[in-house]
């Protein structure tokens, strides 16, 4: 087998399993009010859940940055009256198939963040589209 | 209903759920103490007038960018109290003019700063959750917690050590006075101990919903029971249950927090009347 194939086979094996042990954390059991209060914890204290893996279900996104011309793909979770909402930066794996705009879908990725004083931008880093 | 128990029991490993029941339960446990008070001195409506005082005092302290809005808030609300609980047949204006004036001009102009002055990129969100207490009881840290706790134990050892006090300013102020008691300061005490519950109880139901804490569990438990001990004692149970009831409904059901602890009380309030008829 050479490089090539053996490249596609690990990505292809990657992007549809959950090659690693760890449980992901589920938020897209939970109700919606529970996750929002979660992801709140999550974003007071995301040093705690960096590199772990969670699931969340939201809706799916683009958005296009006006300074740098980039596309951001965000998925949206708002909490239970609908008035707050929080969101992650969505950081796909390279070959996955991305969902359609403004669809409801859940997502599988390793939780990351950035500084953007004096928040941060939450991201799912390598994710899958899980349903 | 095992799944449901099974969730529920998940969700109890979760310090903010655990630290939610135990400030929801204490402060509403506070609320309904002074429930009593209020609306046996038909004052039912203090509470609402006064939670709006602190909105407003919250959008003057986030436009003045306060690291604490408490800072702000506790002081503002407790000199609006004072003011509502001591002005008495000699005010400009009189009883329930003051408080709706107070209650909405405070909610007005609250709005009106944080449209003008807010920095954040939510606002609407920010109002909403901070009127109607969508999550914030599931966002509390521990040191909220620990104040809240000490704020409640301290209400409750002020409702048991001047139990009798109480009963005779809300009953006959003319004969507490004339027994020694000091009406006026113990007004103040009353009015400073309302402000600090109904600033942490918005956490809990959100602005605009802090009177059904208040009210609901005194008048439910007037329909069961015709002494103020009884009443006292069981409108603290009342609030307490409902408290619970709500949030554990809110978080299996993804209702907000807020109305559904409302919900509750309506539906307990409503179930006493029943009883009161039946009997």
């Amino acid at each position: 087998m050479n490089f090539w194939k053996a490249l596609l086979l690990a990505g292809g094996i990657f992007s549809t399993a959950s090659v690693f042990a760890e449980k992901p954390l589920d938020l897209s059991r939970m109700s919606s009010t529970m996750v929002f209060a979660k992801l709140y914890e999550i974003g007071t204290s995301p040093e705690e859940y960096k590199g772990k893996i969670m699931r969340v279900e939201g809706v799916y996104q683009v958005a296009k940055d006006e300074v740098d011309g980039k596309n951001y793909h965000v998925l949206l979770i708002s909490d239970a009256a609908a008035c707050c909402s929080f969101s992650f930066e969505v950081q796909w794996l390279p070959n996955e198939k991305l969902p359609r705009k403004g669809s409801r879908v859940i997502v599988e990725g390793f939780f990351g963040f950035i500084y953007d004083d004096p928040a941060i931008i939450p991201q799912l880093r390598m994710a899958r589209v899980v349903r | 209903m095992p799944d449901l128990l099974e969730t529920f029991v998940s969700y109890l490993q979760y310090g903010f759920v655990q630290r939610a029941f135990i400030v929801g339960v204490l402060i509403s446990l506070c609320a309904s103490l002074l429930g009593v008070m209020l609306v046996f001195r038909r004052f039912s409506y203090l509470g609402d007038s006064l939670s709006h005082v602190a909105f407003g005092a919250m959008a003057i302290a986030a436009a003045l960018n306060f690291s604490d809005e408490l800072l702000v808030m506790l002081p503002v609300t407790v000199l609006c109290a004072v003011f509502l609980l001591r002005s008495g047949n000699g005010a400009f204006i009189k009883g329930d003019a003051s408080i709706a004036m107070i209650s909405v001009g405070s909610l007005a102009m609250g709005y009106l700063l944080m449209n003008l002055f807010s920095k954040k990129a939510n606002l609407s969100g920010d109002v909403c959750s901070t009127l109607f207490g969508s999550t914030s009881i599931l966002t509390l840290s521990s040191f909220d917690t620990v104040l809240c706790a000490t704020l409640s134990v301290l209400v409750i050892l002020f409702f048991v050590f001047f139990y009798h006090q109480i009963f005779a300013v809300i009953f006959d102020e003319t004969f507490a006075k004339a027994s020694g008691v000091r009406v006026g300061n113990f007004n103040t005490i009353v009015a400073i101990v309302i402000a600090a519950v109904i600033v942490f109880a918005m956490r809990l139901v959100g602005s605009l919903l802090v009177s059904a804490l208040i009210i609901f569990p005194t008048v439910s438990a007037m329909r069961v029971f015709k002494s103020f001990r009884g009443v006292t004692l069981f409108a603290v149970l009342l609030s307490a249950f409902c408290t619970t009831l709500g949030i554990v409904i809110a978080i299996l059901a993804g209702t907000p927090v807020g109305s559904t602890i409302v919900g509750a009380n309506i539906v307990v309030f409503l179930l006493c009347s029943v009883f009161r008829r039946v009997k």
